[in-house]
């Protein structure tokens, strides 16, 4: 385990904080070094002088001193036998002359000698000492002469030696009296010395204790703050050692320094064969290798790294056997013994980007999934629906006609089949238009009593049947609120049709209660019938859901009722509530906002679009490809004496509005080749007869972007099919109240747009962006032509712009259609790019004039 | 070392030998326990044959004396080497009759010089001559010692080698 972290833990000790404690004791234990050094020297110095004066004391009073001092008695008195001698006759001149020397070389050291310097100091041995020295001197020169000479002179050298002989014992005693005092002065100098010493080290002595204390409180702290660091050390080994992810430290040689338990996991290699190991070589997989050489060697140049301290990188990583896994990793510098050094934590996370690729695939499954099974729904229901218009549509001439009273009955049950079908179907389409999020609200204002009222007498003989009886209240009810009339009433029928299903023999309720904020309105659906357990209460609001009940299936029961109108309530601001419990009853509620009325005019005519008739009859064309649709609304509007003319698809509609003129156009959106509104652009674009007259949209389906659409080419209205009588009178009503076209423009306006661009951008601009712009338009055209190329709806889009500034109105209508057609991914027909390139040549003449 | 001791040693005993007339001449006298066989028990040197031992140069003060003296001599390790002595010890022994001990292996280290020159000149009995052993005293403290001081014997003139 430490061998795992031991660089870390380097690291760790370079960054535990440097206490200030330890300064202080630092300069503390400065102070007591420098201290005791003082100490030390003066010591050395005081015993240097002690030394020095015991040195002294022996070269002064060494026993050779006190021997000379005494021998110079002794020698003298030699001297004064060898006299005594010589004049008895037992003696030799010689040896007189010998002890003469010995004598004077003896009185010479007494008087030259250093260490007598003292002694000579003392006036009694400076006197003693002068009277030998004067004998010495007064018998030099006999001694120095013949043998006869001395023999002569040896009775007053007698007489003399008797007389100096005390002198050279009271030298003797003067010496040895300084000596004695100088050894007193030598001794108290001494004890003061040693006294000193002795203080200095008391003092000595003392710091000593003092530093010790200081060192041992210093080891006290030090081993305080270590115990924490080891335990810091210890919990980060700890968390080195089991960390999942591997931890990797890399020298600024790109080697690797150390390497966790973990990473042996990871990568595969041993702690032995990485440690020391070039990393990049060992785990960085071919493709990414380079780049990390030249990120190493950019840092080595520049100490810039981009990686480092860049929080979460994902790459990918190499193991022993090779393989290449994504990671995910970060990157710090730090220093650890003075080197710059990198510690990356590297985690494989393989495993997550494969759970998050699988998440992915079946997430883009379920998405795709739930798209087809929409586009199946919404594809299904107008394929169904267009069919079932032409049978309701046809059904309803029927009864137009003379038939006899089976005949009648027959179509009866016809006609009722199919809008039941109708209604399945219109279910269908409805929740997926709500799923799809494209339910849209027609904001109508509506009296809930009348509301109620209307609904529970139409209900009567469908509960009869079941022996239940309706009741409605709305004593509480708003006089008016603002709501989607279709979608209120679809939800409560639903939910009063399934009441009066559940339940036989009791009693049903309809209520509607304004709300104490005055802002919402409730509206409660009672039954008394067997109700829903508790664990069924959430499920019935899902798609395709029947209970098994105790009345068994229902025979209408799709499963989408209570799905719907869930869906429609949500869509109008509420939320469908289930009070309900088994053998009593459900409560089915809602809660709606009073609503505003709508500022938007109810552009789409329904059924319900208020009663109108057109007096005058009209002449009429009808452009509409299939066939029983045709049928139908040929034969309505003829039953209402308009002279139909019928053109069976969008080129055939064209070209009749070219020839003749028509009060009014009714056209089918969706028709193979020219569809209805390109074929709109085309009259509206055109200089025939209708180019200004109302053009009726018959569409299955209108969501607000193909209104857009539809406005954009020049439809005046549109028709939601299934046809009736009623829908169409209400369309050409308003169609005819109104100016006709929905935008009015001429040609001549586009010459004034252009003289305003030449004069506030500048001619070179605008000459570019006409050339530019001309270009465009080729390169769409050759697209077209082209078979290997697409026009793109960007281009497109572009050009419209383009055109729109340019004062191109024609051309950018055509463009905006086409945008939309290549959005959508229809064929463009070639007469519509004829058109296109017609209108093009007329409105950029202008442009080139210039 | 031993060669050249045994080549000195030889040429000295040669001088001796031939020289028996230049007693007179002689400054210092060994005798005792020599290893090199006397018919007399004797060996005599003269200055000269001292001299030619190889001599010393050297300044410094005695406490004896005043003021810095030069003394040139032949270090007693030299002598002892041309006595070929290895152990016992040396009584020298002054005019005067002052004597002190050498142990042989102390008279063989640094320091003791049996000087003949002071201040450049022969010394006379008067002046602690002829043979005076002096140590430099100022060179090292530990030729400041009372032993070394006792050691320092003037007016020297024989030696006995005792074991």
């Amino acid at each position: 385990m430490t061998r795992h972290s031991s660089c870390v833990i380097r690291l760790l000790k370079h960054t535990i904080p440097r206490f200030p404690l330890r300064a202080l004791h630092r300069a503390g234990l400065l102070a007591a070094a420098i201290s005791i050094g003082v100490i030390a020297l003066t010591i050395f110095v005081v015993s240097g002088n002690l030394r020095d004066q015991i040195n002294e004391q022996t070269s002064t009073k060494s026993d050779s001193t006190q021997w000379t001092l005494a021998q110079s008695e002794v020698d003298l008195r030699v001297f004064q036998i060898s006299v005594s001698a010589a004049i008895e006759g037992t003696g030799s001149i010689s040896d007189v002359r010998r002890r003469y020397d010995i004598l004077y070389s003896r009185i010479s050291t007494l008087s030259n000698g250093r260490q007598f310097a003292n002694v000579r100091k003392d006036p009694q041995a400076q006197e003693a000492l002068n009277t030998l020295s004067k004998f010495i001197a007064a018998f030099e020169h006999v001694i120095d002469g013949s043998d006869a000479s001395i023999s002569l002179a040896l009775p007053q050298m007698a007489e003399e030696l008797v007389r100096i002989a005390p002198e050279a014992r009271r030298f003797a005693v003067a010496g040895v009296r300084t000596f004695a005092a100088n050894s007193d002065q030598h001794r108290r100098s001494v004890g003061s010395l040693l006294s000193q010493i002795a203080l200095l080290t008391l003092i000595l002595v003392l710091i000593f204790f003092v530093v010790v204390y200081f060192l041992l409180a210093l080891v006290r702290s030090f081993a305080v703050t270590e115990a924490g660091a080891a335990e810091s050390r210890n919990r980060l080994q700890e968390v080195i050692s089991t960390s999942i992810d591997g931890i990797l430290t890399i020298g600024q040689d790109g080697r690797i320094i150390d390497y966790n338990g973990a990473a042996e996991r990871i990568f595969g290699f041993t702690r032995e064969e990485a440690i020391g190991a070039v990393m990049s070589e060992l785990i960085i997989p071919d493709h990414l290798r380079d780049a990390h050489e030249n990120g190493m060697a950019r840092y080595r140049e520049t100490r810039e790294h981009h990686v480092v301290g860049k929080g979460l990188l994902r790459l990918e990583a190499m193991r022993k056997c090779g393989q290449v896994f994504p990671v995910e990793l970060t990157i710090s510098a730090a220093r650890a013994v003075g080197d710059d050094v990198f510690v990356s934590y590297i985690r494989d996370i393989s495993e997550r980007v494969e759970v998050e690729q699988e998440l992915i695939e079946t997430r883009d499954k379920a998405v795709a999934g739930e798209k087809a099974k929409a586009d199946l729904i919404a594809v299904m229901s107008h394929e169904m629906r267009t069919p079932l218009n032409g049978l309701l549509g046809t059904m309803e001439l029927l009864q137009g006609t003379e038939l006899d009273a089976k005949k009648k009955k027959y179509l009866s049950a016809m006609e009722t089949s199919a809008n039941l079908l109708l209604h399945h179907v219109n279910g269908v389409l409805n929740m997926s238009k709500a799923d799809a999020g494209r339910l849209e609200l027609n904001k109508e204002p509506l009296a809930p009593g009348a509301f109620l009222k209307e609904l529970v007498e139409s209900q009567h003989p469908a509960f009869e049947a079941n022996g239940n009886r309706i009741s409605y209240n709305a004593k509480h009810a708003p006089k008016k609120i603002w709501v989607d009339k279709v979608k209120l009433l679809q939800v409560v029928l639903n939910l009063v049709a399934n009441a009066n299903k559940f339940t036989r023999n009791g009693d049903i309720s309809v209520e509607c209660d304004q709300l104490s904020d005055g802002q919402t309105v409730e509206f409660r659906i009672t039954d008394t019938g067997i109700g829903i357990a508790q664990e069924d209460q959430e499920v019935v609001f899902e798609d395709f859901r029947t209970l098994d009940t105790s009345y068994g299936r229902m025979a209408e029961g799709s499963g989408l009722g209570l799905g719907i109108s869930r869906r429609l309530v949500e869509a109008m601001g509420g939320r469908l509530e289930l009070e309900s419990e088994l053998e009593v009853g459900s409560i089915f509620l809602f809660k709606l906002p009073v609503g505003m009325p709508d500022v938007v005019g109810v552009e789409t005519i329904e059924e319900n679009a208020g009663p109108a008739d057109v007096e005058e009859a009209l002449r009429i064309l009808l452009v509409e490809d299939n066939e029983i649709n045709r049928l139908v609304a040929t034969d309505m509007l003829a039953n209402a004496g308009h002279d139909v003319v019928v053109a069976e698809d969008g080129t055939q509609g064209v070209s009749l509005a070219e020839a003749s003129a028509f009060d009014l156009i009714f056209m089918d959106i969706s028709m193979p080749e020219l569809d209805g509104v390109e074929a709109t652009v085309l009259i509206r674009n055109g200089n025939g007869p209708n180019h200004d007259v109302p053009i009726i949209a018959l569409t299955a389906h209108a969501l607000p972007d193909d209104r857009k659409r539809f406005a954009a080419a020049g439809i005046s209205e549109t028709i939601v099919k299934p046809l009736s009588v009623k829908s169409l009178n209400a369309a050409i009503v308003l169609a005819l109240n109104r100016t006709g076209r929905p935008t009015s423009d001429g040609p001549e306006e586009s010459n004034d747009v252009l003289g305003v661009l030449f004069q506030k951008v500048g001619e070179t601009k605008i000459r570019a962006l006409v050339g530019e712009f001309a270009d465009e338009v080729e390169s769409m055209q050759r697209a077209h032509s082209d078979e290997t190329s697409k026009i793109s709806a960007d281009q497109v889009h572009r050009i419209a712009g383009s055109a729109s500034v340019l004062g191109c109105k024609k051309l950018h209508r055509l463009l905006q259609v086409l945008e939309n057609d290549v959005r959508s991914k229809k064929s463009i027909s070639d007469k519509f790019m004829a058109e296109l390139s017609s209108v093009w040549d007329d409105e950029s003449k202008p442009l080139f004039r210039r | 070392m031993g060669y050249v001791n045994r080549a000195v040693l030889v040429s000295v005993l040669t001088c001796v030998s031939s020289l028996a007339v230049a007693t007179e001449n002689a400054v210092l006298t060994v005798s005792g326990n020599l290893p090199i066989a006397q018919e007399d028990g004797n060996i005599q040197f003269s200055l000269d044959e001292l001299q030619a031992m190889g001599t010393v140069t050297f300044e410094t003060t005695t406490p004896w004396t005043d003021g810095v003296q030069t003394f040139e001599g032949v270090p007693l390790a030299a002598l002892v080497s041309a006595l070929q002595l290895e152990y016992g010890f040396l009584e020298a022994t002054a005019v005067n009759d002052y004597s002190v001990n050498f142990p042989v292996d102390e008279a063989m280290a640094e320091g003791p010089v049996v000087s003949f020159l002071r201040n450049g000149k022969p010394m006379s009995l008067r002046d602690k001559g002829p043979l005076w052993i002096v140590y430099p005293y100022d060179s090292d403290a530990d030729y400041r010692t009372e032993i070394v001081y006792s050691r320092s014997i003037w007016q020297l003139d024989r030696i006995v080698v005792k074991e």
